[in-house]
């Protein structure tokens, strides 16, 4: 019976209080600079989409190169360039036309900011707010801004959930010491769930040839298969200490299988960024039927059947 | 997946134009389509993406073909020889080349023809500059018909005038073009009007050059991996061509509109 069953059956997953045709999940700052982008996205088959992060005014980033691909991953110090809340806000005011749920990504350097962009965020057709708290390598925000704390994430959670009822994901750092106590912050500030992982960094390359580090910015943050085992291990952490709370498994999913063992970690969605430079932007597509041959190959007709299923119970 | 980082390269010969412009020689030796561009990064500066405007396989070299235009462009222009740029490439979505052909470019977009230019040295190739100071690469493309606007050199007026004329007589397979996008813009429509295909290179602010940021994006394409170089009809069909590009930002920054 299995056998035949068709991808989108296979793969429904419910997260958020919608229900998305794939737990594939495009990654912030991947491709979500336009809306047009996101479009070609839900049209490919992603299970919902994520913005490039969005702060009060607009930034230029870092200069390039700013994303490079080294072999085991990619590193990249985009630096959060964005068109600022007022232009993010007209590009995204009608989403009527995206075929999957998209995520607002917030981001600030002070509780007015996180204030005002979700207030504004709160307005428009976003299934959910993530905020990442873990960008190794932006002055301001995320861990340079020492973000990555308890107190910190009690005191973003508190100012964004006073502007809006909208599911709020807190997006934790690769390789946190202190990662459950950032989950047990998220879970008593209201948090829906948890995005983990973002990059790993502080991380750093230099061509040897020109004596200088090649990111523009120096240092950048590490993604792709060499993420993968950080990705895996946190969401195993996080489902085991919060069952409850859904996680969005991301870094390093390649295909099938590494989003199958994330959602045997625990996660519902499976975040993909990297993925679209090794498979393209069809990625979305091509790793959802390779998720779905695995489990027409193993009998399995629903991802609750495997959810957390590498936990010893 | 790949190992992509930009290799320091050295500058093996130089060519000025004027104070516009200069062509590099750079030992880079690789695999090449003509419209594929490269990214040259000055180390501490910036890093961006430069058409190959000359492939030369059994030496291992490649050509870029820089107009001063910002720091960066001024800095690359400025390389001499022995000096050394980093770089990665080639990328991006080639022409289709048809030696049945017309190749138009204003301004430095010569650069990403020149290669379809040496390949089908039968194809009348139309070329505009604002003024004599700014020609390039003259002597390698003599049978070149170039536009000047001041008609301080060639003909005066645009590349784009005797387009109509040459298409209806000589019926062409395809036009390829380069250069500012209301010049292309125009290019796309004669060609629509006349019923021949086209070809034409786009250029976006980009970053990672791999597909991956979305910096470049137009209608949902991204420029360099999806392009840069798209099939006309594509473009006119869509709403961004000659209409927006994304700054460094990310804000939509509006361009010039034909009279
Ligand atoms: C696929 C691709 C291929 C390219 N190939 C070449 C090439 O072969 N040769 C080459 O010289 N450049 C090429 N470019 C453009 C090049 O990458 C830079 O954008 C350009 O050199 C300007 O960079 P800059 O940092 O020096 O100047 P910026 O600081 O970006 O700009 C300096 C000034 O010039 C203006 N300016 C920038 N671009 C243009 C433009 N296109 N037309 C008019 N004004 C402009 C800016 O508004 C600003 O006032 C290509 C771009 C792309 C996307
Ligand atoms: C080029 C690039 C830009 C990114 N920008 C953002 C961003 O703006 N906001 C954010 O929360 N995460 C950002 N990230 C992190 C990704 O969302 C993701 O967590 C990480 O890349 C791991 O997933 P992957 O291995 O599938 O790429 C970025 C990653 C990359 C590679």
């Amino acid at each position: 019976m299995t056998s035949s069953q068709s991808r989108d059956s296979l793969l429904r997953t419910d997260l958020f209080g919608r229900t998305l045709t794939s737990p594939l999940i495009l990654a912030s700052g991947i491709l979500g600079t336009t809306k047009s982008l996101l479009k070609r996205l839900g049209e490919i088959g992603a299970g919902a989409v994520t913005i490039k992060s969005i702060s009060v005014a607009p930034r230029a980033g870092h200069p390039n190169p700013t994303v490079l691909s080294f072999g085991p991953g990619m590193i990249n110090a985009v630096g959060y360039s964005n068109p600022g809340l007022k232009k993010a806000c007209e590009e995204y005011a009608d989403l009527s036309d995206v075929a999957c749920p998209v995520i607002g990504s917030l981001i600030g350097t002070k509780a007015e900011e996180f204030a005002q962009v979700a207030a504004a965020f709160s307005l428009l057709d976003f299934a959910a707010i993530e905020i990442p708290i873990s960008c190794p390598h932006t002055p301001g925000y995320g861990k340079l801004a020492r973000q990555d704390t308890p107190e910190a994430v009690l005191e973003i959670l508190s100012i964004v959930s006073g502007e809006t009822d909208k599911p709020l994901f807190i997006k934790v750092p690769a390789a946190a010491q202190n990662l459950s106590e950032l989950v047990d912050a998220s879970d008593q500030g209201g948090a829906a769930g948890i995005t983990a992982v973002n990059t790993i960094g502080p991380g750093m390359l230099i061509n040897i040839d020109a004596r200088r580090p090649y990111l523009g910015f120096g240092i950048g943050g590490v993604s792709g298969p060499a993420l993968k085992p950080l990705a895996v291990s946190a969401t195993y952490a996080i489902n085991e200490q919060a069952p409850h709370l859904p996680i969005i498994g991301t870094g390093g999913v390649m295909n099938g299988r590494d989003a199958i063992e994330l959602i045997m970690a625990g996660a519902t969605g499976v975040g993909m960024g990297t993925a679209v430079l090794d498979r393209g932007i069809e990625a979305f597509a091509v790793i959802a039927d390779e998720m779905a041959e695995w489990m027409r190959d193993n009998d399995i007709s629903n991802l609750n059947e495997i959810r957390g299923a590498a936990h010893a119970k | 997946m790949r190992n992509d980082l930009p290799v320091m390269c050295s500058i093996l010969k130089r060519v000025e134009y004027g104070a516009t412009a200069a062509s590099l020689t750079i030992q880079y030796p690789c695999q090449f389509q003509p419209g594929q561009f490269i990214m040259a990064w000055i180390p501490g500066v910036d890093e961006k993406p430069f058409s190959i405007s000359r492939h030369n396989p059994t030496a291992g070299t490649i050509e870029l073909t820089v107009k001063r235009l910002g720091p960066v462009s001024a800095h690359i222009a400025d390389l001499t020889v022995g000096d050394r740029v980093g770089i990665r490439g080639p990328y991006g979505n080639p022409f289709n080349p048809q030696a049945d052909c017309v190749i138009v470019s204003g301004g430095v977009g010569l650069a990403a023809v020149a290669p379809l230019m040496e390949m089908f040295p039968n194809a009348p190739a139309l070329y505009g500059e604002n003024s004599s100071t700014q020609i390039m690469l003259a002597d390698r493309f003599p049978r070149m018909r170039i536009f000047t606007m001041d008609g301080s050199a060639g003909e005066k007026g645009f590349p784009t005038d005797p387009l109509p004329e040459i298409l209806a007589a000589r019926k062409p397979k395809v036009v390829y073009t380069c250069g500012p996008e209301v010049m292309m813009a125009k290019v796309a429509r004669i060609c629509h009007d006349a019923g021949v295909a086209g070809q034409i290179s786009l250029e976006r602010y980009m970053k990672c050059a791999v597909g991956v940021c979305g910096q470049c994006c137009m209608d949902g394409e991204r420029v360099c991996v999806d392009g840069p170089v798209f099939d006309s009809e594509r473009l006119l069909k869509g709403k961004d061509f000659a209409f927006r590009g994304l700054d460094k930002s990310g804000t939509w920054v509006y361009k010039a509109q034909p009279e």
